[in-house]
Parts: structure tokens; C-alpha cells; sequence
């Protein structure tokens, strides 16, 4: 007999070997015990219902704020720090008494 | 039974002479037949819709396959009865996500499955910190095999209990139960490949274990 066979074989003979009590009130215990905690579970209100939907909304939401806040910081940095160096370039290439004249010169 | 057969009527289910033949099947998980998916599927809508009765339906049909794979995982009928009820809470308590026209066999015998492994892993880890071997509790799970004392059948379970766990819980799915590997897969998570070596590796093993009671036609 090949695997396949054999494998065939102790299926057909396995199956004997479920767990099927012959005992009618154990099964209707069973039954009994899970139609009364069914009927005990508690139903979802509106307000429940409607949280399930809005939770990973505001979730979504206050996510995409705190991204937008770290990114405009991030811009406003940026621009800060561009506009600090472009007066520091303009300083540094301009002689200094030059510049006084120039702010001053017209009104000599 | 009676309460079934309110349910069925209330799902307008026909005449009692035909329902009678129905229910008959009621409990051995036999719908195949297309009359029974859809009493199957009207019950699952029904629940879906908040008529708890309506799953008295679904309960009577699945519920002694439910416990038998419980069983055969947990080994003992006490822990298999609750795991049962858990299992058929549990399935009521998601039914908003479980879809009406898939057969609500495969879902609640995953969620059993489920249920009875971690009980296993739990009292894995419980025996391995607190218990030596001396002092495990006797086996007593061969008594509780309905009357099926040949010897045939005692060894073929001694066979697979002797298994690694993974390959004793494919295994038991598939001889016993009698699953094939693609339900096997829907119910442990696992893929069609894997289920398939865990039983070739079985098959292995429990021929050399199982080659005197088949004997002579091994070739």
C-alpha cells in the first residue's frame, strides 16, 4: 500500500474518534447556556454606534493636525533661518561706512 | 429542538413536514445542500439584523462539530464544552463583521480552533513553571471517546497524540474531523502548503507507528 493509501485507509478508521456524546441534555445545556448569554449581551446603543464610526475619524484627523503643525513649524523655521542669512550676506558684503552714508549721506 | 423549529418559522421556513427533514441534520453540520445554506443564511441576516433567536439556528447546527474539534485539541470535554460556548458567544458578539454569504461553518470552527489552542499554550507554560512530570494529572481523555473501545481506534488516537503539537492538531483536523487542507487553512491561519507538509510529516510518522494494524497490504 502506497502513502496515499494508507493515509485513506486511517482516515476512514479515524473518524470514530470524534467527540460526540450520545446525551441529548448536554447538548441542549450547551444550546441553553449560549442562548442566555446572547440574549444578555448588550446591545449597542446610537451613541456606541456612532462612536465605533467617529473614534478612527478624530483619530485621522488629530493625526493629520499634529502633522500639519510639525510642518508648518518646520516651514516657518526654515524661512526664519533663510531670511537670517540673507541679511548676513547683505551685511557682510557691504563695507559699513558706506552703508552709514548711504542712510545718512542724502541728508548731509 | 422545539426552539429550532420556532426559528424556522419565524424565518419562514416552510412547512414543518420539510423543516422536520431539515432539522433532522440539524447539529452534524450536513448543509451542503442548497435548501440549508439558505436557512443558513437567512439566519445569519436575522442575526445581523439583531433577532438573537435566530441564532438558536446556527448553535443546533454546528454545535457537537464544534465541540468535537475542541476536544480533540484540548483533550478534555469540561474545557471543550466552554470553549464551545465561548466560541458561539464570541461568533454572535462579531457577527457584525462575518459576511452572510459565506457558510458560517469555517468561521466559528477557526474561532474554536483559536480558542482551544491558547488554552493549550496557557497550559503549556503553566505545566512547564509549576508542574513536574511526576506530578501531571493522569490522562483521561481516552475515556471520554463515545464507545469506541477497539482497539484499532485507541491506537490510531494514541498515534496522534504522539505527534508534535502542530502536526497532531493538522492531523486530528484532517483524520478526524476530516477536513481537507483548505478549510485546514481557513481555521489555523496557516497556508495550504504548510498543512500539507505538516501531514506528509505526519503520515510519516504514524505509518511507522501504525504499520502492524495495516499490516500486510503495506507495500
Amino acid at each position: 500500500m502506497n502513502d496515499d493509501r494508507f493515509f485513506e485507509r486511517v482516515r476512514n478508521d479515524a473518524g470514530q474518534l470524534r467527540y460526540e456524546p450520545d446525551d441529548d441534555v448536554m447538548w441542549s445545556r450547551l444550546a441553553a447556556r449560549v442562548r442566555e448569554r446572547v440574549q444578555l449581551a448588550p446591545r449597542p446603543t446610537v451613541a456606541e454606534l456612532l462612536a465605533g464610526w467617529l473614534r478612527p475619524l478624530a483619530a485621522s484627523v488629530a493625526a493629520l493636525m499634529v502633522f500639519t503643525a510639525l510642518a508648518a513649524g518646520y516651514v516657518a523655521q526654515n524661512s526664519r533661518d533663510s531670511s537670517a542669512a540673507a541679511i548676513d550676506s547683505i551685511s557682510a558684503s557691504a563695507d559699513f561706512n558706506t552703508t552709514i552714508d548711504d542712510v545718512y549721506g542724502f541728508a548731509e | 429542538m422545539a426552539t429550532a423549529v420556532h426559528v424556522m418559522e419565524g424565518l419562514g421556513g416552510g412547512p414543518l413536514s420539510s423543516l422536520g427533514r431539515l432539522l433532522s441534520s440539524v447539529g452534524t453540520d450536513s448543509g451542503t445542500s442548497p435548501a440549508v445554506d439558505a436557512l443558513e443564511r437567512r439566519a445569519v441576516s436575522a442575526v445581523k439584523s439583531g433577532d438573537a433567536n435566530a441564532y438558536d439556528y446556527l448553535v443546533f447546527k454546528y454545535m457537537k462539530r464544534v465541540v468535537s474539534i475542541a476536544w480533540g485539541i484540548v483533550r478534555n470535554p469540561d474545557d471543550a464544552e466552554d470553549l464551545a460556548q465561548e466560541a458561539f458567544v464570541k461568533a454572535y458578539q462579531t457577527m457584525g463583521r462575518f459576511n452572510a454569504d459565506q457558510p458560517f461553518g469555517p468561521w466559528i470552527y477557526r474561532i474554536v480552533t483559536n480558542l482551544a489552542l491558547d488554552v493549550v499554550k496557557h497550559r503549556r507554560r503553566f505545566q512547564q513553571q509549576a508542574l513536574s512530570e511526576s506530578q501531571q494529572a493522569p490522562r483521561r481523555d481516552t475515556a471520554d471517546l463515545q464507545a469506541s473501545s477497539n482497539e484499532l481506534a485507541g491506537r490510531i488516537d494514541e498515534a496522534i497524540n504522539s505527534l508534535p503539537v502542530m502536526q497532531q492538531l493538522v492531523a486530528r483536523l484532517y483524520l478526524v474531523e476530516q477536513f481537507d487542507h483548505a478549510e485546514i487553512a481557513g481555521m489555523t491561519g496557516l497556508s495550504e502548503g504548510t498543512i500539507r507538509s505538516h501531514l506528509s510529516l505526519a503520515r510519516r510518522k504514524l505509518k511507522d507507528q501504525l504499520s502492524d494494524l495495516y499490516g500486510a497490504d503495506h507495500e
